[in-house]
């Protein structure tokens, strides 16, 4: 609950990236001023959103969109439909967006967005009017050279392309960049749907051959099998590994010899759900998490590995699909007992490198082949990879705070060049 | 890290939940029990109810000392279906959200009522101007300037000062806009110094609003001459009441706030009293009158009671001793409610806060017309016209108050919930 979150520091979020902050800030000696911009959003808003229900009575929604900097360039970042968003926890994503887009280095800031809804519970044609109205609600604070949103929990390619349509229909004119995440056709780009869990596959190739561990063969786990674990599990089985546990919201299937990958998500997609596929046994989610493997990649949700259970990961190396799976106190567990963490503001990057694709693709109205992109993300990828390990390794630290470092550096830099306005 | 520079409760929902301690309770209840007799559809008041939207927004400025200080801007616009939002901008260190909402949905209620076409909105900054220098007040509020700059505009939404802000500061405001729009631009800012677009009775609207309210209400109860005031406070609002009934010939017989407090039955000399606070900073050591405490001062016997300094001030507590025959709120919410019951069973009447400062809003509303038209109106013509608005809004009021048999306060609630209710219907629900 969100109330909870705000009770239990290891559970709010938006203090979890203060800490990771904080440390990165004390190792590369940020100035004092500096950090005191960077531990709040640049700017916030809340809106009232009226709809009319197909009942004909109308209820107001709470939505937010936060931008946590602008320093680097727009803010960047998606918008969560759910009963549990809650501005704490935007704040959180908002900043992590900053992090993200600055380890990799495209040309964005941090944003994100919400709607305090459930939209298992709404019509199509009400889902269509709250998302039109939040964004008339947001047109003095975005655009393509403002805030950029994407679809994140619970939007997807139509909400996307409703959102681009009431702003188009606000400037008189198209405007395919304001939004990433759109159906292709529409100025959607090849390769975003793939491109969160492709880049996690390849984070983790590359964290395996950081720890000199064998290029196939390895053993997987992966927690959550949407857009993001289901396409990583497919990306690393493509690998020749052995992913041999996968889960979804009602628990996971455990098979030692290995899964095979398509044949799973052929079966997810026509039973929804994962439990009874042939010759695997179910698990729940602590004792997933707990397999003996290579590899856990958790690409669920936040608050996965706390100091409760950390001790119990027998995973070489972690790969977070998600956003904010590991708290600042179980990394510490982690660290000690010797497993490497790629960190979320590297690992599933991905998604927003092919979503900055997408945007520079829309302003130049000219479209890239998939192979291009993928390739492209890959290349940003690899880098940021190496990037990410030689910035622990000078400041001696966690490839996570490693990572903040480099962000945090890059940002800063933006801050003291720019100066301060008025 | 704890942030100690913002005390501000977080929302998990923009609406305003107040808790009894909140001086701004009593009002937004006054307006619930409005739209309950109103009989008004629930979708709507709990749109009503709510803002339309919260921006907060941070302020890095640059020191004095060179260090960086992060301080916390905001702005809460309540509800626009009658034209552009008007708000305060205010500093204040201690500033809570709650409040803010409040004040912008009071605003809503207010221009309703008065019939001037403006929503209502608030803004602030967590701020003590007194612990800076003035470089990094203007800092301040050009960066506020700057923040706001999508929200505000002369359509949109417009600032006037509030607590700790001045007309020197909505100079600094109006000049960043400006500067952003690339041309002048002095409607997006009322309260403006004179020749800047200020308006003239822009420091003594409020005063004169209070006096021919006052005037109309003693007429209803027969009473034509000149009459015995007692005014508490001593600040902007204070003085200028005062200064205004003496120029009309009435007499004030006790006036101060909370550092002294003065009674002189053959009345206090105005001019002389308001000098020595310019002068020394407050009224300690003032030689025109008797010393008295400040519930001495309520309590003093007299035609008429104004409250013109804080929230809260009649309370269940000292309603029993006020012994005057009308009572006029030049502040916002002087009286409480159950005060309230108690001066109605003992048969003092009063003008409402919303009715008693309406001077502020429309001498406002003057303000931004002026503006637009680039044309600018005599003394003689703010003066007649600010009196017609009032005394329409009054007669309105006194209307309702009859149609639905209730107070004065609560009628002119309910004037203005229900025509903000109306016109939010009419225009209807876009998406």
């Amino acid at each position: 609950m969100a109330t909870d979150n705000h009770e239990n520091s290891e559970l709010n979020p938006f203090l979890q990236m203060k800490k990771r902050l904080e440390k990165a800030s004390d190792l590369i000696s940020v100035d004092d001023g500096v950090y005191k911009i960077l531990a709040e959003p640049f700017q916030e808003l809340a809106v009232s959103i009226p709809v009319r229900m197909d009942d004909g009575s109308f209820r107001v929604f709470t939505g937010y969109r936060v931008q946590h900097s602008i320093a680097r360039g727009p803010a960047k970042g998606g918008i969560r439909y759910s009963p549990e968003v809650n501005l704490d926890e935007v704040r959180a994503l908002s900043a992590w967006m900053t992090w993200k887009c600055a380890v990799v280095n495209v040309p964005f800031g941090g944003g994100k967005g919400g709607i305090i809804c459930d939209p298992r519970r709404m019509s199509e044609g009400e889902l269509e009017r709250l998302t039109r109205r939040y964004t008339a609600s947001l047109l003095d604070i975005i655009g393509p050279e403002r805030d950029v949103p994407a679809p994140d929990m619970n939007t997807n390619a139509q909400t996307m392309a409703w959102f681009m349509d009431t702003y188009s229909m606000h400037t008189r004119a198209t405007c395919t960049a304001a939004v990433t995440g759109k159906p292709i056709g529409l100025g959607g780009s090849l390769g975003r749907n793939e491109a969160t869990g492709l880049g996690v596959a390849i984070i983790a190739r590359e964290s395996l051959k950081h720890k000199n561990l064998p290029s196939e063969g390895c053993t997987v786990v992966v927690q959550g099998s949407g857009n993001v674990g289901g396409l990583a599990a497919k990306f690393m089985h493509e690998m020749k590994h052995k992913v041999i546990a996968i889960s979804d919201m009602y628990g996971g299937i455990h098979n030692p010899d290995g899964l095979d990958m398509p044949k799973v998500l052929e079966w997810l997609q026509e039973k929804g759900k994962l439990e009874g596929f042939p010759g695997t046994t179910n698990i729940d989610n602590d004792q997933l998490l707990a397999l003996e493997c290579d590899v856990l990649i958790p690409a669920a949700t936040e608050n996965q590995l706390t100091s409760k259970n950390a001790a119990d990961i027998k995973a070489k190396v972690i790969v977070e699909g998600a956003n904010g799976p590991t708290s600042d106190e179980a990394d510490m567990i982690l660290e000690a007992n010797g497993i490497f963490v790629a960190p979320d503001i590297l690992a599933n990057a991905g998604g927003v490198t092919v979503s900055y694709f997408e945007w520079v693709q829309n302003r130049m109205g000219y479209f890239w082949e998939e192979k291009d992109v993928l390739d492209r993300m890959e290349r940003i990828l690899v880098d940021s990879f190496n990037d990410v390990v030689a910035s622990a390794k000078r400041y001696e630290t966690s490839a996570r705070i490693g990572a903040y470092c480099l962000a945090v550096e890059r940002v800063a830099y933006s801050h003291e060049m720019r100066g301060m306005y008025a | 890290m704890p942030n100690d520079n913002n005390p501000i409760e977080e929302p998990q929902a923009p609406s305003p939940t107040l808790s009894d301690d909140n001086p701004f309770a009593s009002m937004m209840e006054r307006f619930d029990e409005a739209a309950q007799l109103l009989g008004l559809d629930p979708d709507l008041y709990m749109l009503l109810r709510r803002p339309d939207r919260e921006f907060k927004f941070a302020i890095p400025v640059k020191l004095d000392s060179g260090d960086i200080e992060v301080f916390s801007g905001f702005r809460i616009r309540h509800n626009l279906s009658l034209g552009p939002c008007l708000g305060g901008l205010r500093f204040d260190k201690k500033m809570h959200r709650d409040e803010l909402r409040a004040l912008a949905a009071w605003t809503t209620w207010k221009c309703s009522a008065l019939n001037v076409p403006f929503g209502g909105s608030m803004g602030g900054v967590n701020f003590e101007p007194r612990e800076h220098s003035d470089e990094v007040v203007e800092k301040v509020v050009r960066r506020y300037t700057s923040g706001v700059n999508d929200l505000i505009g002369p359509e949109r939404d417009i600032l006037i000062p509030d607590l700790h802000t001045n007309e020197r500061m909505m100079a600094w405001a109006m000049d960043t806009y400006s500067m952003h729009a690339r041309h002048t631009v002095n409607a997006v800012v009322v309260g403006k110094p004179l020749g800047l677009g200020g308006t003239q009775l822009r420091n003594s609207a409020i005063g004169r609003g209070v006096r021919v309210l006052m005037e109309l209400r003693l007429s209803e109860m027969s009473i034509h001459e000149k009459v015995d005031v007692v005014i508490q406070g001593a600040g902007q609002v204070a003085s200028q009441t005062a200064l205004e009934l003496e120029r009309n010939g009435h007499r004030v017989i006790g006036m101060g706030d909370l550092q002294a407090c003065f009674h002189n039955a053959s009345g206090i000399d105005v001019a002389a009293l308001v000098q020595h606070r310019e002068k020394h900073g407050s009224l300690t050591g003032f030689k025109g009158g008797d010393i008295i405490g400040n519930a001495e001062l309520l309590s003093l016997k007299c035609d008429v009671l104004i409250p013109a300094a804080a929230s809260n001030q009649i309370t269940g507590r000292n309603a029993d001793t006020i012994n005057a025959k009308l009572v006029v709120e030049a502040a916002n919410g002087p009286t409480t409610k159950r005060a309230d019951n108690i001066l109605e069973q003992r048969g003092i009447p009063i003008v409402p806060d919303l009715l008693g400062n309406s001077g502020s809003v429309i001498i406002a509303y003057f303000e931004w017309v002026q503006n637009r038209a680039g044309y600018y109106w005599p003394i003689e013509l703010v003066e007649e016209r600010l009196d017609r608005m009032i005394v329409e809004a009054y007669g309105k009021a006194r209307n309702a108050a009859n149609k639905h048999k209730v107070g004065l306060r609560l009628a002119t609630c309910m004037l203005g919930v229900e025509r903000v209710a109306y016109f939010d219907k009419l225009r209807g629900i876009y998406s």
